[in-house]
């Protein structure tokens, strides 16, 4: 298992906004998380980047790596010596798309983009360059790689964003709501080039999505984030679809 | 004339070291006010003291408490200039450093620890660079009001432009025409000093980075 989850809780003041949530994301597999404005996909998946610290449950990376939340946790895990650099240490080996993009102002889109793998990963800049503008190219960014994020619209930037997580080759992929500024044929692009990057079987890709469509072609499974509980996982085949739509998720 | 040669050069060199000295102390102080709370507690009130007072008040305690009587070695008058108005203009520094610092949104700092860097890395990739794009503009402005300011070392003495032409009307009495060349001489420093920092604005504006990754 890439990822294990087990009875997260999560609550903003006295609004629960998860509820003992469990999930087991396969290696080499795209989960699809599903749920209405609010149900707290965003949270879950900042939960995943270490980024919020969960009120309880614990939360395992490549059957190898713990994380507890819990009052226990507070006095012990992050209290565990070197905890900082085990959180580093995870997060090294994921990518994150957040839902506002969030690209370094300062940078260019190519600088933005193999600026993991320079600056984290310890890549040579001259070696992440081909791979990046190729990656770039193909999601219809060549003439915009020295452009800063600035100067592109919402749809570029969002592919910029996501063509950063890729290019890392992690062991997992976090997406939020990546496809919100997409057109189809884009959102086509985008599901193709995450297919392709699960293809060695040593990555997966968790996706936050009201985009039934894109939800559909690109899923192995599909939970549902209601009331603060995931769904069992279901295929994309056994979903009934018509209903999600009936929900308005 | 040469007389005034040597002013102008009392004034780059003043300023030069009062900006130099002031800027590193300055960033500095800010980078410790963001981190440190104790560092906010301790020093906040030296920092008030020092942005309230008037630079010549500043000037003339320094040159006064650098002295032989009260720290038992007689500082020269440029030097007390320098250490008195650069803490002035360190203080001015600090805190807005402190303040682009707090102002770097923090779903860059959230996105930069998403990749697992580490706070040192953060702050010189990420941090660093974005602030600095905000504090160029204010920090570029307090250059030029320091140049200008280097006119009050005329009264602790140093031979700066204005203690120049104080001596030249004594023995003169032509005061309009002494105070014009005064004029023309800061003039030929703030006026490129203005230029510059009107083109670091539009180059920092078309989004030019100061820092890459390449």
């Amino acid at each position: 298992m890439t990822l294990i989850l087990r009875d997260l809780h999560f609550s903003y003041g006295p609004k629960a906004v998860l509820g003992g949530a469990n999930l087991d994301l396969p290696a080499g597999s795209i989960f699809s998380i599903l749920g209405s404005s609010g149900s707290g996909k965003s949270t879950l998946l900042r939960i995943v980047m270490l980024l919020l610290r969960a009120s309880s449950g614990v939360v395992e990376y490549w059957n190898s790596e713990s994380i507890a939340f819990g009052e226990s946790s507070q006095g012990g895990a992050s209290d565990e010596p070197h905890f900082e650099n085990k959180v580093e240490a995870i997060r090294r080996r994921m990518s994150y798309s957040p839902q506002g993009y969030t690209l370094f102002p300062h940078l260019s889109i190519l600088e933005n983009v193999v600026f993991p793998l320079v600056r984290v990963d310890g890549v040579a800049f001259e070696a992440a360059r081909d791979p990046a503008i190729s990656l770039l190219t193909e999601l219809g960014l060549e003439q915009v790689l020295h452009a800063k994020p600035w100067q592109l619209s919402g749809g570029q930037q969002q592919r910029v964003s996501i063509a950063r997580a890729i290019i890392r080759k992690p062991r997992l992929i976090v997406l939020d709501e990546p496809t919100s500024a997409l057109d189809v044929e884009n959102i086509r692009i985008v599901s193709n080039l995450l297919r392709r990057s699960i293809e060695d079987g040593s990555t997966s890709v968790l996706v936050a999505t009201h985009n039934l469509g894109f939800a559909r072609i690109v899923s192995d499974q599909v939970v549902i984030l209601d009331g603060g509980e995931l769904s069992a996982p279901a295929t994309t085949k056994d979903i009934d679809w018509e209903l999600l739509v009936s929900k308005a998720i | 004339m040469d007389a005034f040669v040597d002013g102008l050069g009392f004034i780059v060199a003043l300023s030069l070291a009062t900006i130099i000295y002031a800027t590193l102390i300055g960033i500095g102080w800010g980078i410790a006010l963001y981190y440190s709370r104790n560092v906010r507690l301790f020093t906040t009130p030296l920092l008030d003291g020092l942005k309230g007072l008037p630079p010549l008040v500043v000037i003339l305690f320094g040159y006064y408490f650098l002295s032989k009587d009260v720290v038992g070695y007689s500082v020269p008058a440029f030097w007390a200039f320098v250490i008195s108005l650069g803490l002035n203009l360190a203080a001015f520094i600090a805190d807005l450093t402190r303040a682009s610092i707090s102002n770097t949104p923090k779903d860059m700092i959230e996105m930069a620890s998403a990749f697992g860097m580490d706070n040192q890395s953060i702050m010189r990739r990420v941090i660093a660079p974005i602030a600095s794009r905000e504090l160029i503009t204010p920090l570029s402005y307090l250059y030029i009001e320091t140049i200008k300011l280097t006119s009050l070392a005329s009264v602790i003495a140093v031979r700066e432009t204005v203690y120049v032409a104080q001596t030249i009307i004594t023995d003169t009495s032509r005061s309009l025409e002494v105070w014009v060349i005064v004029g023309l001489v800061y003039l030929t420093l703030i006026i490129p000093a203005t230029i510059s920092t009107r083109w670091l604005e539009r180059h920092l504006k078309s989004g030019v980075g100061l820092n890459s990754v390449a």
